[in-house]
């Protein structure tokens, strides 16, 4: 149980949750399963990345889609949130990668974010998609950021795919986001010549690997999403929708 | 310290709390988070002859105070259950139960063989909520005679104690409970999980992809508690007692209808180190309730 030193909203819809943890450290591209209100209903913990880690306080950002995030931006700043973690592997870059592109779609942010406040450096450039501008988070905490929304209402208007295509060549990238956009990015990647790494989603329902509820077809097999990602290659993803 | 030891056929567990099927791995994903020691056993996901690759996506859902899951028995299968699970297990003290199922009775007693002749598990637990694929596949746990039959005949290759997991999805449930005790079976663990079924009203769509799951969780307790009591009042062999156990008070429920011991399912999903806390709990509740030996407290329900 660690104490909620914070709990409020980011965005429309969007909160930013930090809180004392009761693990040492994490690394980005990892995530906690938190336990949501103490009934029995919603009974499964949910998965969110951690968007950052300083000192013992754990910071995760998420959006109110359901039952279980609608009962967590209820909580109250000083009371307390149970989370287990940190769960699953992390974005593992090459040390010599010469340009880094951070893909994040919508929520698909809060990964790339902790990154970013760890290694983000002069070659390291995120682009950031989202339906609307109220949906493009944290876009200030990146050295340099490419912005495209559905709406035009920030940025360019249509999918971040498209700016991302002409900056791809040589490039190593670190993506999460819509499973629709982690294709495209992946296909991308293919026919322009990068590699990277990809932040993956399903529904969990243990987030430590006995429940076999997220596995992912992988060229290497069937694995699942919770120990053996979330974070998986560009190019090993049999993609299933 | 209260006696909690408690016997299934000629296994003694040091307490009555057991890790269910599906839910606990094959055990070492949970040694950092309780001690495998401190449990009375776990029982592993249940094993196949060949590795099997489960059920398309989605495979789960949350539904209230439960889930809904069709995980297709994805396992890693008994060759690799022996060579790379099973040693480590050995060395961390666990009692274990190794759950298992076939798509024919001859699978089912080879399973049998193999896994009765290593060292290491103590106990099989046999699950007949599969299909039968040489009898069109209906389930193998459906029909009492059947079930009578597979029990003789897997018992005849098994000399450590054999616990076999009935359906819940029957009319009623004491014919099956019968059928194990005459078919030889050393104890009967009820319940698997029930047929269910969630529909996402904005897609029109199943909740999983093979439309009907198996309901587990706190939802399903009072069914389970209702068939536990109804086993142990047909046979004499032990039951063990499981659906839904979240608290020690749900474990008491079970104990108390009739159950010898109780498996924990779902709730290790929400809470990893609950089995070791219920079986501390339980310790703490026999000592200030002054119960100096649980058995007594076993089917103590009071009717009249
Ligand atoms: C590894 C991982 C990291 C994640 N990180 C974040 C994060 O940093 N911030 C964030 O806001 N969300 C994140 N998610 C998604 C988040 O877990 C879900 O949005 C949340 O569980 C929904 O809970 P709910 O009770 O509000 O929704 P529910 O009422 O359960 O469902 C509402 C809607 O959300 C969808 N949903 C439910 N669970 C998931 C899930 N696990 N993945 C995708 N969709 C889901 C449902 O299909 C439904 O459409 C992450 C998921 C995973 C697997
Ligand atoms: C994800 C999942 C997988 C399961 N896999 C198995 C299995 O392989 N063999 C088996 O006999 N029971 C299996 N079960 C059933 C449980 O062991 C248990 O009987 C059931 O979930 C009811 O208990 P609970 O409400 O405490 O979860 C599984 C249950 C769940 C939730």
């Amino acid at each position: 149980m660690g104490k909620i030193l914070e709990n409020r909203p980011l965005a429309r819809g969007y909160y930013r949750m930090s809180f004392e943890a009761d693990f040492a450290e994490a690394r980005p591209g990892q995530f906690v399963m938190l336990r949501v209100g103490l009934t029995h209903d919603p009974l499964l913990r949910r998965p969110m990345s951690v968007a950052g880690f300083e000192n013992g306080v754990c910071t995760v950002i998420y959006r109110s889609v359901g039952k279980g995030t609608a009962i967590l931006a209820e909580i109250r700043e000083g009371e307390t949130v149970n989370a287990l973690g940190p769960l699953g592997n992390w974005f593992d870059p090459p040390s010599d990668a010469k340009k880094i592109l951070l893909v994040g779609g919508g929520i698909g942010v809060a990964p790339l974010r902790f990154w970013h406040r760890r290694n983000g450096g002069k070659n390291a450039v995120a682009y950031i998609g989202g339906a609307t501008k109220e949906d493009i988070l944290c876009k200030e905490e990146f050295a340099q950021t490419v912005i495209t929304t559905i709406d035009g209402s920030a940025g360019t208007r249509g999918l971040i795919t498209a700016p991302l295509v002409s900056a791809l060549e040589g490039a190593y990238v670190l993506a999460c986001g819509p499973k629709g956009m982690l294709k495209a990015v992946d296909d991308l990647c293919k026919e322009y010549g990068a590699t990277g790494e990809l932040s993956l989603e399903e529904r969990m329902g243990c987030g430590f690997g006995v429940c076999l509820g997220c596995v992912v077809d992988t060229a290497a097999g069937k694995k699942r999403l919770c120990v053996d990602g979330p974070v998986f290659k560009t190019g090993s993803v049999q993609w299933q929708f | 310290m209260a006696i909690l030891k408690v016997r299934i056929g000629s296994l003694e567990l040091s307490n009555p709390v057991i890790a269910a099927s599906g839910t606990f791995g094959y055990g070492m994903e949970f040694a950092e988070r309780l001690d495998l020691a401190a449990i009375g056993a776990f029982s592993t996901k249940g094993l196949s002859l060949k590795p099997r690759g489960g059920n398309p996506m989605p495979r789960i859902c949350e539904t209230p105070c439960g889930m809904i899951n069709s995980i297709g028995l994805e396992n890693v299968g008994v060759d690799a259950f022996e060579m790379d699970k099973l040693p480590a297990i050995r060395k961390s003290g666990a009692k274990v139960i190794a759950n298992f199922f076939g798509e024919t009775e001859e699978e089912y007693t080879e399973l049998a063989r193999r896994l009765d002749a290593m060292d290491g598990v103590h106990a099989l637990e046999m699950n007949v909520s599969c299909p039968n694929v040489e009898k069109g596949g209906i389930e193998f746990g459906s029909d009492p005679a059947f079930l009578e039959k597979l029990t003789a005949g897997v018992k005849k290759v098994c000399g450590k104690p054999l616990i076999v997991k009935l359906s819940p999805n029957v009319a009623d449930i004491k014919p099956f409970a019968k059928a194990v005790e005459n078919g030889g079976g050393d104890a009967i663990s009820a319940i698997n999980t029930l047929k269910g079924m969630s529909v996402d009203v904005k897609t029109r769509r199943p909740r999983i992809k093979r439309v009907i799951g198996g309901l587990s969780g706190p939802a399903i307790k009072p069914v389970a508690v209702r068939m536990v009591y109804e086993c142990a009042r047909t046979v004499k062999i032990p039951v063990i007692g499981l659906g839904g156990i979240a608290s020690l008070d749900d474990a008491l429920e079970f104990l108390i209808a009739g159950a010898t011991a109780v498996q924990v399912g779902t709730m290790n999903f929400v809470e990893p180190g609950i089995c070791q806390r219920l079986a501390e709990e339980l310790n703490a509740y026999c000592e200030k309730e002054k119960i100096a030996d649980i058995a007594s407290l076993i089917g103590s329900l009071i009717t009249e």
